[in-house]
């Protein structure tokens, strides 16, 4: 029970976020009036891809190094467990946008670059479907993550910050903690930890699925 | 010949008069203060929350499944 605590801690911070987000009183915006509140949904979902991807860089470090096929599964499924959630952000990003900016889609900066990040993610995905052979599978998408991760950072984190954005967090801002009204950002701090806490515990669940599979193979 | 002319100047008074008024009202920002007045928002928590734990307890049973899979020994 004791080592499940995480687990918990990650469920009830949601549930909070579904909770006090939902009754809060929210900051009186023009245009996103109560739609700020999607804040507590959306946004974690990005910050759950991000955190998911760095941790399978590492894992796929690990795998180069030390050539275990353990770190390869640990390194491809936070991967797709990672895009699972970069879907739910992005869905959810454009039904927000569809109503704040007027459309699903308006090639905003920070929209084409996290598609294109995306993209890149799912290339991995597709590039590790087509190679039989395990530990060239490993060892081809441990490189290509390195390389997909070394392009997420100038994509998400660094160029929309540049450029004029629709999104908040541009021209020099911290992003999501700059702008934030501080009444948001105390709920939506804790929120946001709640939701990279359950995309750690569904990472772990299809872990040990996928680990299951390989030694039902005999391959582990 | 002149009652068209009256009437569109009449519409273009009434349409100006509109704008106008429209203008005045617009820096109330609309919540939906209705909505959470009559404290129907926490019906919408109720249901999320319920469906919330729904999962979570789904999520604990597969869990443990998985544990149960992880103890058997496949390779007998």
């Amino acid at each position: 029970m004791l080592k499940h605590w995480w687990k918990a801690l990650g469920a009830l911070l949601v549930l909070y976020g579904i909770i006090y987000g939902l009754a809060m009183n929210v900051p009186k915006l023009d245009i996103l009036n109560e739609t700020i509140r999607n804040v507590f949904f959306h946004v974690p979902m990005w910050f759950t891809m991000t955190v998911l991807f760095v941790i399978s860089v590492y894992y796929a470090i690990m795998y180069l190094a030390k050539n275990d096929l353990k770190y390869d599964i640990w390194s491809s499924q936070l991967i797709k467990t990672g895009l699972y959630f970069g879907c739910l952000g992005m869905l959810t990003g454009m039904l927000w946008a569809r109503s704040t900016w007027g459309a699903f889609w308006s090639n905003d900066p920070k929209q084409v670059m996290t598609l294109l990040s995306m993209l890149i993610y799912f290339a991995y995905v597709v590039l590790r479907t087509s190679i039989t052979d395990l530990e060239k599978r490993a060892r081809i998408s441990a490189v290509f993550n390195v390389f997909a991760f070394a392009l997420m950072i100038p994509l998400i984190w660094i160029l929309p910050r540049l450029t004029e954005s629709l999104h908040p967090g541009t021209g020099g801002d911290n992003p999501a903690f700059g702008k934030m009204a501080p009444e948001l950002s105390i709920v939506f701090r804790p929120v946001a930890i709640g939701w990279i806490l359950m995309g750690l515990w569904i990472a772990t669940l299809f872990i040990r699925t996928e680990i299951i599979k390989y030694k039902k193979q005999e391959l582990l | 010949m002149k009652l068209p002319v009256f009437f569109s100047m009449l519409f273009m008074l009434l349409s100006q008069a509109i704008t106008l008024s429209a203008q005045e009202t617009a820096p109330k920002v609309q919540m939906a203060e209705n909505f959470y007045g009559e404290g129907k928002i926490y019906i919408v928590i109720a249901v999320m929350t319920i469906i919330f734990v729904g999962l979570i307890i789904y999520m604990i049973r597969l869990e443990r499944k998985i544990k149960q899979l992880e103890q058997k020994d496949f390779r007998n």
